[in-house]
């Protein structure tokens, strides 16, 4: 029943929906007929299951081979494998049990939202020396910890350091497995100190977003620890919690010892619930503040007053500190408006062009930036408008000379930094009207980040083909079996590893591409199935591209045809 | 209005007004490809998927539905409702189990996603409160797990949690 194939008897009418196949009625289906229905009917299940939750998609996924197969699609989008390793008595034959599963399954389960919590339930046990060995061993013998992608750990037990057993050693060699996939650690005061005492200095956790620590503001040295960890050991946190965190804060404020947080990026869109808790965490720390980043596309219009109030509290509590930023082109120009003060320590500014509209008023006059950073130095531009639109608008339209109210002369130094080195020269003539005392002006070509998946579904590319991320793609190569893309600036997209493999573990959609504006400069289509023609181009008014599901040749236009140039340029002039 | 002509694999020919067709993105698609005009009443489409009958039951609902606003986005934070299914739909959809199996394989293959979305919460809501055996009686499937192979599934459940 597993393949399409043994169904495929030459007998027709029965209503299995695991089949599917006799519709319609053919006696010899050619075999990439055999391919599409298999697929189709994968497809179908996992639209249905998407309907379904809990324990109807668990009695889904013991129906049979098949609805296994794709019940275990929609439980990886909407569920997460989870252990609670209770390190009690009780516990033992469960994780015994759970480690013997993963090992025997580590490459058939979708391990990479996978979180681990160790919780303190010790002392109810009243054999937990031999328990804590035991679970010591089943932890050492373990071998898949850094397959597992586990991205959350909390560990909240007095009892690992007990001097007799094993269990602190095996945690340790387990956390440097897992360190650099961990995106979440909750850990108390000893287990923190514990686990970490012996490579403190070295511990980075380069993908840690959250870290929530119940620290004690007495242990000076562990609290020096953290704060220096905080500067420079975990460059993506982004959320600090804990139960001490006031008195945790507060102990710096006290001894002057600086602040926590220094460099303050926020690399992805800033929701509101992002604000909420920047909010909640108060500003103090950010007195310090150096470098503040928001990438991404910050929509204020959700929640306008609390962004406001938010940027302008984070602003006027760092003006004096802040030296570098790092911004979308919307979001200076909101800060623009709600400052009167200027930020003048800002030496550096980082701006991002990405997801700008185009108007008939340029891109830059509209920034006082004499005003807001009177002692701006150097400028580092990326991301820059698409080369189809640059393409087709002249010059002057990025700089409109009449345009220009504000200069800038105090910035020397500019680099631009986009995917497209024929930019430079249009964008150096329009920068100057602005920076006319620049003395170097330089082109960087950003680094590239190529994503294979080792599973493509046709349906699965929604989320790669979105207007976000489209205009950054190098190259998009479509193998059989896996789909390559080459990413330019994989920051400006807020993309990460760990996003791609959520997108590489099949999640179906309906592919939506009428919405792109722009095209990679490179297309490869390998795949022989599904694809039979594809047209990249401009059709109909600018709207998007063609799918290309069924598609197996490939054609490429790269220029906006003449219609579509003078429809743009009629919106321009308006 | 202008019309296209829509051929089932059983020869049979349905001519549909272009508007209608258009709302499966396979034959908006191909009428684009083709560069087909709006007054190229000849055209005939063929839909080697698609019996007669059901085709007829698909033009039917593209009919009804035709002044539909175009679906929503796919949304994957919006919480997925089965219970909101229009009372013509259900009516609509009140057939042999092998017949809406067919128009869920026709909306598949034609890409009218309004169809399939309602036709599949129709299956879902079939689903929904049944243990696996009462759902292979129901869709008439073997079970071609071995003992073991199911046991390792209801293992692999137990870890499984709502994110």
């Amino acid at each position: 029943m597993e393949t399409f194939g043994e169904q495929e008897d030459g007998t027709c009418g029965s209503s299995s929906i695991d089949t599917f196949g006799k519709v319609p009625c053919q006696k010899d289906p050619a075999p990439e007929d055999i391919c599409n229905r298999i697929m189709a009917v994968d497809l179908i299940l996992h639209s249905i299951f998407q309907y379904l939750k809990g324990q109807d998609l668990k009695s889904c996924s013991l129906v049979s081979k098949r609805w296994a197969r794709a019940a275990r699609l929609t439980m990886h989008k909407y569920y997460e494998y989870r252990v609670d390793l209770m390190i009690s008595k009780g516990a033992e034959s469960s994780i015994k049990e759970f480690l013997k599963l993963v090992q025997e399954s580590s490459t058939t389960l979708p391990f990479n939202t996978f979180s681990i919590r160790l919780q303190h339930n010790i002392f109810h046990a009243s054999d937990y020396d031999n328990c804590q060995e035991r679970i010591g061993d089943y932890l050492a013998s373990f071998e898949h910890w850094d397959k597992l992608k586990i991205k959350k750990l909390h560990v909240q037990d007095n009892s690992i350091h007990h001097p007799q057993c094993n269990l602190l050693s095996s945690m340790k060699v387990m956390f440097q497995k897992i360190s650099p996939n961990l995106k979440y650690l909750k850990a108390n005061v000893r287990c923190f100190n514990l686990m970490f005492k012996d490579h403190r200095r070295n511990l980075v956790l380069q993908n840690l977003t959250s870290l929530d620590v119940d620290l004690d503001p007495n242990d000076r040295d562990l609290m020096s620890f953290i704060e220096t960890f905080l500067q420079g050991g975990a460059p993506l946190l982004r959320e600090l919690l804990g139960k001490l965190h006031q008195e945790f804060v507060h102990h710096f404020t006290e001894n002057d010892k600086g602040y926590l947080i220094k460099n303050c990026d926020f690399t992805s869109s800033l929701t509101t619930a992002d604000l909420e808790k920047i909010f909640a965490f108060a500003m103090d720390p950010l007195v310090n503040l150096q470098r503040f980043s928001i990438l991404g596309c910050a929509n204020p219009t959700d929640s306008r007053n609390i962004f406001e109030h938010i940027i302008e509290l984070l602003l006027n509590n760092s003006e004096d500190s802040l030296r570098e930023m790092r911004s979308n082109l919307g979001i200076i120009n909101f800060i623009s408006k709600i400052r009167t003060r200027p930020l003048k320590n800002l030496e550096r500014l980082d701006l991002l062009f990405g997801k700008v509209e185009f108007r008939g008023d340029g891109l830059l006059p509209a920034i006082p930036f004499a005003k807001l950073f009177p002692n701006l130095k150097y400028v580092h531009i990326f991301d820059a408008p698409s080369i189809n639109i640059v393409d087709i608008i002249p010059d002057s339209f990025l700089v409109p000379d009449q345009m220009v109210t504000s200069f800038c002369p105090t910035v020397e130094e500019i680099t631009f930094e986009s995917t497209c080195e024929s930019l430079k020269r249009p964008f150096m003539y329009a920068l100057w009207k602005i920076f006319p005392n620049v003395k170097q002006f330089s082109y960087v070509k950003p680094p590239s980040l190529i994503f294979n998946a080792p599973e493509i579904l046709i349906r699965s590319w929604h989320f790669l083909f979105t207007e976000r991320i489209w205009p950054a793609l190098e190259t998009v190569r479509v193998n059989a079996d896996s789909l390559e893309i080459k990413c330019l600036e994989p920051y400006i997209l807020g993309v990460s590893e760990d996003e791609v493999q959520y997108w590489r573990s099949g999640d179906y959609g309906y592919m939506n591409m009428r919405k792109f504006q722009y095209a990679p400069s490179r297309v490869y289509i390998l795949h022989r199935r599904e694809l039979r023609k594809v047209i990249f181009g401009i059709y109909n008014g600018y709207e998007g591209l063609r799918p290309f599901r069924y598609a197996d040749s490939c054609a490429f236009s790269r220029k906006p045809e003449l219609s579509v140039v003078i429809q743009l340029l009629d919106k321009v002039q308006k | 209005m202008p019309v296209v002509r829509l051929q089932s694999v059983d020869g049979e020919v349905f001519p549909v007004d272009v508007e209608i067709a258009r709302m499966s993105f396979a034959i908006r698609n191909m009428l684009d490809d083709l560069g087909v005009q709006d007054n190229d009443a000849e055209e005939v489409i063929p839909l080697p998927n698609v019996t007669g009958p059901i085709l007829r039951k698909v033009i039917e609902w593209c009919t009804h539905h035709k002044d539909d606003p175009p679906p929503p986005e796919e949304d994957d934070t919006r919480e997925k409702r089965t219970d909101d299914i229009p009372a013509w739909d259900q009516e609509f959809l009140r057939v042999d189990q092998a017949v809406l199996f067919d128009i869920i394989l026709a909306a598949n293959y034609l890409d009218i996603k309004g169809l399939l979305d309602v036709t599949c919460k129709t299956v879902a809501n079939m689903i929904k409160g049944k243990t696996p055996e009462e759902i292979r009686k129901l869709f008439n499937i073997k079970n071609d797990f071995t003992p073991a192979e199911e046991e390792q599934i209801r293992k692999e459940n137990e870890w499984c949690e709502e994110k």
